[in-house]
């Protein structure tokens, strides 16, 4: 039986130096995944030709429930449908700009042109969202769109916004505001406290909320806890997520003041199967601190 | 291991006070090494971080809210995978698409580029148009403008364009008496004198000659159709043709917003208007701004006008300015809404003058009738401007001249002049733009002037350029010189359009410590691809000194450039 006591020993200080050579690399050095695109062509839609602008405006006039006829632009059948079926509308969503990624005219047929780009939007809360597309089209009056493929670009690096609320605050919460990402939001923003500029003194029970402001990916893993250090090792348990469709909040009940010495909430997120095979580790976007005096200075880098 | 932390993080958080200190340790340890980082779900005294307590929520609430079935203790969404897997096949294929082979390079897709408001430039509809149910999306809308194909909205987009191309500069010197042509966009315009419309005027020039002096035949015998009349029969040199002298008179009565009865008595309006801006030191020159393109347009008396644009003009300006009380203004009748279009709800241009009158495209459609597009600007004695876009469509038959349609919106220019004024505190409030200038130019405190002890202050921003109603103003004080970045405070007024900012305050001008004051805008809403910011209208230091228009060129000082062919004669 002796020969096998260090085993265990043997194996706490495996665990202990691959945690502690863990621990060297920060989380927020992982590199920041990229969709494999070509070099965008323009970026904003003055610089698009008047035909990819006039296409564009009819995919958003069809998803928001038109025909494209508003822009000039007819729709084949096939691609109609490709449209209307792609599920894919963003309601309360206004289109902000168009990014062109391809823009090009086939040889043989010099009239007909297939762009690939994407539709960018937002809402009133300022959450974001776009839409990648290919089309091909020709440009020969009315333009005609014969081939359309259009799928959510998913956010790979979310903007993360975190608000604290009293815990009592929700004890009557509207079921209605627990279904959708942007109900809570806006009922959370309402209760939130204004700890940075007036913190309120002492300890008490909060609810820390963390709200993925961009879409992303059924499969992408966002995750928050605590930490005594922005690269410390961090707590998550208790947390609680919403995922309403690509649409991510987490909340984090605790008790805790904003005075000297609180911890930092950390947000992590590791994008889905959209950038290629679920792999490497989640990248921290989001550090945090409720020390009102430690955010207060670290300002807008909030 | 995997699943034994999705295990743990899934227990009710009432229970999880009961799990071993230990296991949630390795579990935490090897949560991070495992998973590369990701954050551990485990129990707070386990791993304790300072400052931080789990709560027991549901001893709080009683039952707390987030534990239904939309929330859940993973960090996962789910979902199978299927629009991830379609979105990198899109992206695959975008990539290596031979029908994406040749690309352009980023540099040449611009040419093709589409004529729009440029960002530094905006169009809104006016009232009147804003109220017309027919109206299709209009240009103000940033939601919606890109969807506006008409014919009109690209020609209000390329007045747009030629304004910020030329800047406002240049629209200064037309002035009054100056028209501003495009003869790349003006096929029509063949030479001074000659245009495409004569050929098909032949029978309403030869009514007009056969005018007999009084009124024209028929029931309305009004006061323009006298003026016409009588200015067709003794404006300028006996050979001028009687259709010059009527477009004159039109042109001339459109100016000044009446009908003077001598050439001397419409330069005597706006000398005095002039003057009036010269007192309230609200004249000094515009920016020159924009890309001057030689060979693009041309500047040249109003004179040189075709007759028949400066008498659709001039009676387009009278309807604008609502003097239908006078009659109407033959040869010029304007069908259906075409007048009503004209007309903004609560403003007709009082104490304006037509100061620039740009004719940007002018061109004989399929149908016979003239395709006419203007730049019009105004400006009144307290220095406001505002600018137009005009698109008119007319026919000229033997009867006269009769327009179509009309459509008009409202420009903001490229760059928006104000005036600061910094006054003792405590000024009678006055009701409008002109009054309120009027009584801070009369109390102004230079920093030169003033004591440098602390004072009361009120501090006016009379912004002189037309803003559309999404517009932002503030005042706002910083302790850097330059760029929109300061302490916002103070409320804001607007008087159709022209705004001013106010701030209240109590400082040193001439202190030991300088600070700057800075009028700020923001000239529209967002426009889809455009990233529009707040700008530096104009900024005054607290030691003196003064910027109060952005300049980007050298400009003379104490020279009323707003009426350049006036200058010599004040």
């Amino acid at each position: 039986m002796t020969p096998l006591r260090p085993f265990p020993i043997l194996l706490a200080a495996i665990f202990v130096v691959v945690a502690a050579g863990c621990a060297q690399v920060p989380v927020a050095e992982v590199p920041l995944a990229r969709y494999d695109l070509p070099t965008p062509l323009a970026t904003t839609q003055i610089n698009l030709p008047i035909d990819a602008v006039r296409v564009a405006a009819a995919i958003v006039d069809r998803l928001d429930g038109g025909t494209g006829a508003a822009a000039g632009v007819t729709f084949t059948p096939d691609a109609g449908q490709a449209v209307d079926g792609s599920n894919i509308g963003l309601a309360g969503f206004d289109w902000r700009n168009t990014v062109l990624h391809q823009y090009t005219a086939q040889i043989d047929t010099p009239q007909d042109r297939v762009a690939a780009g994407e539709l960018r939007f937002d809402d009133s809360q300022g959450r974001r969202a776009a839409i990648f597309f290919t089309v091909e089209y020709t440009t020969i009056e009315p333009i005609e769109v014969r081939q359309i493929a259009l799928l959510p670009a998913f956010a790979l690096d979310p903007a993360p916004v975190l608000y604290v609320a009293p815990a009592e605050a929700f004890g009557q919460i509207d079921a209605a505001d627990l279904v959708s990402q942007g109900a809570l939001l806006a009922a959370v923003a309402k209760a939130a406290v204004p700890w940075r500029t007036a913190p309120p003194p002492g300890d008490r029970d909060y609810l820390i909320f963390v709200f993925l402001m961009d879409q992303v990916s059924d499969s992408a893993e966002f995750s928050i806890g605590v930490s005594s250090s922005p690269g410390g090792p961090v707590y998550g348990g208790g947390v609680r997520y919403l995922v309403d469709g690509g649409w991510r909040a987490a909340v984090l009940p605790g008790r805790f003041s904003f005075g000297e010495g609180a911890p930092y909430v950390i947000a992590a997120f590791r994008p889905g199967s959209e950038v290629g095979v679920q792999a490497g580790r989640p990248r921290t976007i989001g550090s945090f601190p409720l020390d009102a005096a430690v955010a207060l200075a670290a300002g807008a880098n909030l | 291991m995997a699943d034994t932390l999705a295990l743990e993080s899934n227990t009710r958080i009432g229970s999880r006070q009961k799990a071993a200190a230990n296991a949630a340790v390795l579990a935490t340890v090897l949560g991070g090494v495992l998973s590369g980082g990701m954050i551990a779900q485990a129990k707070a005294q386990a791993l304790p971080v300072a400052g931080f307590a789990p709560t027991d929520i549901e001893a709080i609430l009683g039952a707390w809210p987030f534990d239904g079935p939309e929330f859940s203790a993973t960090s996962l969404g789910g979902g199978d995978g299927t629009a991830e897997a379609l979105l990198k096949e899109l992206i695959t294929a975008i990539r290596s698409d031979p029908r994406f082979v040749p690309v352009l390079r980023p540099g040449d897709i611009a040419q093709d580029a589409v004529l729009r408001p440029p960002p530094d430039s905006i169009l809104w509809p006016s009232d009147a148009q804003a109220d017309a149910a027919e109206v299709p999306p209009p240009l103000g809308d940033p939601g919606a403008w890109i969807l506006d194909n008409r014919l009109q909205a690209g020609l209000h987009r390329s007045n747009a364009l030629m304004l910020a191309a030329v800047g406002p500069a240049a629209l200064e010197q037309a002035g009054v008496g100056h028209s501003f042509v495009s003869p790349a966009l003006s096929p029509a315009i063949a030479n001074d004198s000659q245009t495409l419309a004569f050929s098909s005027a032949r029978g309403l020039v030869t009514a007009m000659e056969a005018l007999a002096s009084g009124c024209v035949p028929g029931p309305d015998c009004t006061a323009i159709n006298r003026a016409l009349v009588w200015a067709g029969r003794d404006f300028g040199p006996a050979e001028t043709p009687i259709q010059v002298k009527i477009g004159q008179a039109l042109i001339d009565a459109a100016s000044v917003g009446g009908f003077a009865e001598t050439p001397a008595q419409r330069l005597a309006m706006m000398t005095a208007r002039a003057g009036q801006r010269r007192q309230l030191k609200v004249t000094l020159a515009a920016a020159a701004g924009g890309t001057q393109t030689p060979g693009l347009y041309r500047i040249e008396p109003v004179e040189a006008l075709p007759w028949e644009i400066a008498t659709v003009l001039g009676a387009a300006v009278l309807e604008m300015r609502k003097l239908e009380r006078a009659g109407p203004v033959w040869p010029v009748t304007f069908d259906g809404t075409a007048a009503q279009v004209l007309k903004e709800a609560d403003f007709r241009y009082q104490n304006f003058d037509l100061s620039a009158v740009a004719v940007t495209r002018y061109q004989r459609a399929f149908s016979g009738a003239m395709d006419l597009s203007a730049i019009l600007t105004f400006v009144d004695g307290g220095g406001r401007r505002g600018i137009a876009s005009a698109v008119l469509s007319f026919l000229i038959s033997g009867d006269g001249i009769q327009v179509q349609s009309a459509d008009l919106v409202l420009m903001a220019a490229p760059e928006t002049r104000v005036r600061l004024v910094i006054a003792p505190a405590g000024l009678s409030a006055s009701a409008n733009f002109s009054g309120m200038l009027n009584a801070a130019v009369e109390h102004e405190v230079t920093p030169k002037t003033a004591g440098s002890f602390l004072q009361n202050f009120e501090i006016s921003a009379f912004f002189l350029d037309r803003l559309p109603p999404d517009a932002q103003v503030q005042i706002r004080l910083a302790a850097d010189q330059g760029g929109p970045v300061g302490f916002g405070v103070g409320g804001a007024s607007d008087f159709d359009g022209w705004r001013v900012a106010r701030m209240d305050g109590a400082f040193a001008l001439n202190g030991p410590s300088e600070f700057f004051i800075k009028a700020v805008v923001q000239p529209g809403g967002p426009v889809p691809g455009f990233d529009r910011g707040p700008e530096v209208a104009g900024e005054v230091s607290s030691l003196g000194a003064k910027r109060e228009f952005l300049t980007t060129g050298p400009t003379p000082p104490n020279e009323d450039k707003t009426f350049p062919n006036l200058a010599a004669g004040e």
